[in-house]
């Protein structure tokens, strides 16, 4: 089989499988069950190499780049509620680590186990959905709206996800992390995680206020080429229209600042 | 020796004598010494003993010498006749500005810092029978005043022309690529007057803050 072959095949099994793909994307964090109902999908994407099994369990889990790929797809649902997701996660993550600390006294090993595993799994998944989300406004950035050909449609559509950004900013900036270190309470595994969240929101931030001013360059830019456009437009109306515009600058009450030019003769030429 | 009063201070003022326009394209190292609140003071006090000040447009895009004394007969009927000439030919100078924003990537008007490319723009006029007769309109204007039938030459003459009148400067020498100057910030201020006096509001838009003053009213 060639290589172009190989990837025509692989996106088939992605497309015939979309469905799967889709729900273990949307809301098992990637996971795919490994019931009856799935066993085809499960069977097809383990060949293409799309899933990897998941440790101590026969279900399996879509590959980083494949989340990348579908993260990448629903970046514009992404951004407006990727701080919403930021929030969902976070407190989701306090309420199971400080259920963890009381719990530890008194549940079983095995539960204290799963406990972890779950704190685990919700540090990742916090840590990518915020990687995720600046990386969304990143790509916006670099493309500029354009996907509007309407100057009017372009800053609205830059208002918006300037707002977004602002508002996922403002959660990240909000996170404290002395209060993510203290929520470890010196539990070495769950430091160890929290440690990696803490690198990851700083990485965030910084990629965060660089979107941020970008986008209100960008906007600006926006802004003022609208205020040219419509300027140009006012003149040209003038002109075409039936009476036209006849300029005569003795005809002017006063002359504007920028008109106070001086200028050496007769080398230069307006 | 301070920076203010430096190197740079010579060049600077010298530029504004001969009449340049100053701004990031053009000039950028005298364009930064005139940002310099320090540095600006130093070269305006050097270029008054001239009966020059430095002027600037309200957002600082371009910088270029003005009389002093704007009261002044002679020095009043040097502003009006320069003024004139752009004011006389601005039905051109629009109409060129809307052929180039429509031939430009993402529609974009002449603002600092553009780039435009003859190629690139010839390409897509010729492929456009309204658009090479706008061509033809701007170029047979006594502004421009080629009297060519030939398309690149057409635009070959209008953007000498206004390379000539420092809107644009040659980017890298080839002479196909040609950079907007800040001197089409300082046109977008005449316009704004200019649409102000004449009474070219929109009914719908916001009467605009930064509005600027009148040099003198007569």
């Amino acid at each position: 089989m060639s290589e172009i072959d190989e990837i025509k095949s692989g996106l088939s099994a992605l497309a015939n499988h979309a469905e799967v793909i889709g729900e273990a994307f949307l809301h098992a964090h990637g996971r795919i069950a490994n019931t009856e109902q799935n066993s085809a999908a499960i069977k097809m994407l383990r060949k293409k190499n799309l899933v990897h099994l998941c440790s101590n369990s026969d279900d399996v889990a879509l590959i980083k780049s494949v989340k990348e790929v579908l993260g990448k797809v629903v970046s514009r649902y992404k951004t407006k509620d990727a701080s919403a997701e930021v929030q969902y996660l976070w407190d989701n993550l306090v309420e199971v680590t400080l259920r963890y600390h009381e719990q530890l006294p008194k549940a079983t090993s095995r539960d204290i186990e799963s406990l972890k595993t779950e704190i685990e799994s919700l540090v990742w998944e916090l840590s990518d959905s915020l990687i995720q989300s600046t990386a969304d406004f990143s790509y916006l950035i670099s493309d500029g709206c354009r996907k509007y050909e309407s100057l009017d449609l372009r800053i609205c559509e830059n208002e918006r996800v300037l707002k977004e950004a602002s508002k996922l900013n403002k959660l990240i900036i909000d996170f404290s992390f002395s209060e993510i270190d203290k929520l470890a309470r010196f539990d070495p595994r769950i430091s160890g995680w929290m440690d990696q969240l803490i690198i990851s929101i700083g990485q965030c931030r910084k990629d965060m206020e660089h979107s941020l001013t970008l986008l209100n360059v960008i906007l600006n830019e926006l802004r003022e080429n609208a205020k040219y456009a419509r300027l140009i437009a006012k003149f040209n109306r003038a002109f075409e229209s039936e009476t036209g515009l006849t300029l005569n600058v003795d005809s002017f009450l006063s002359l504007p600042y920028v008109a106070n030019v001086h200028r050496v003769w007769p080398i230069y030429h307006m | 020796m301070s920076y203010a009063a430096g190197p740079m201070m010579g060049k600077t003022v010298n530029l504004l004598v001969d009449s340049t326009f100053i701004c990031t394209q053009s000039h950028p190292d005298a364009y930064e010494y005139l940002l310099n609140d320090e540095c600006f003071e130093v070269a305006s006090d050097w270029i008054s003993v001239l009966g020059r000040k430095i002027c600037t447009t309200i957002d600082k895009r371009v910088f270029w010498a003005g009389f002093d004394n704007v009261e002044d007969t002679n020095n009043l009927k040097a502003i009006k006749q320069q003024f004139s000439e752009v004011v006389n030919n601005l039905e051109v100078i629009v109409r060129w500005m809307e052929l180039a924003s429509s031939n430009s990537e993402d529609g974009k008007h002449l603002s600092t810092g553009q780039l435009i490319s003859e190629a690139d723009m010839l390409a897509k006029i010729s492929s456009s029978p309204s658009q090479e007769k706008r061509l033809r309109a701007i170029a047979h204007s006594k502004y421009i005043g080629v009297s060519t039938e030939d398309s690149t030459r057409m635009l070959k003459a209008i953007i000498a022309k206004f390379t000539q009148s420092g809107y644009f400067i040659l980017e890298g020498g080839a002479g196909l690529k040609h950079r907007a100057t800040g001197k089409w910030a300082w046109l977008y201020s005449v316009m704004e007057y200019v649409a102000n006096n004449e009474g070219l509001e929109d009914l719908e838009e916001a009467p605009d803050k930064g509005a600027q003053e009148s040099l003198f009213n007569e």
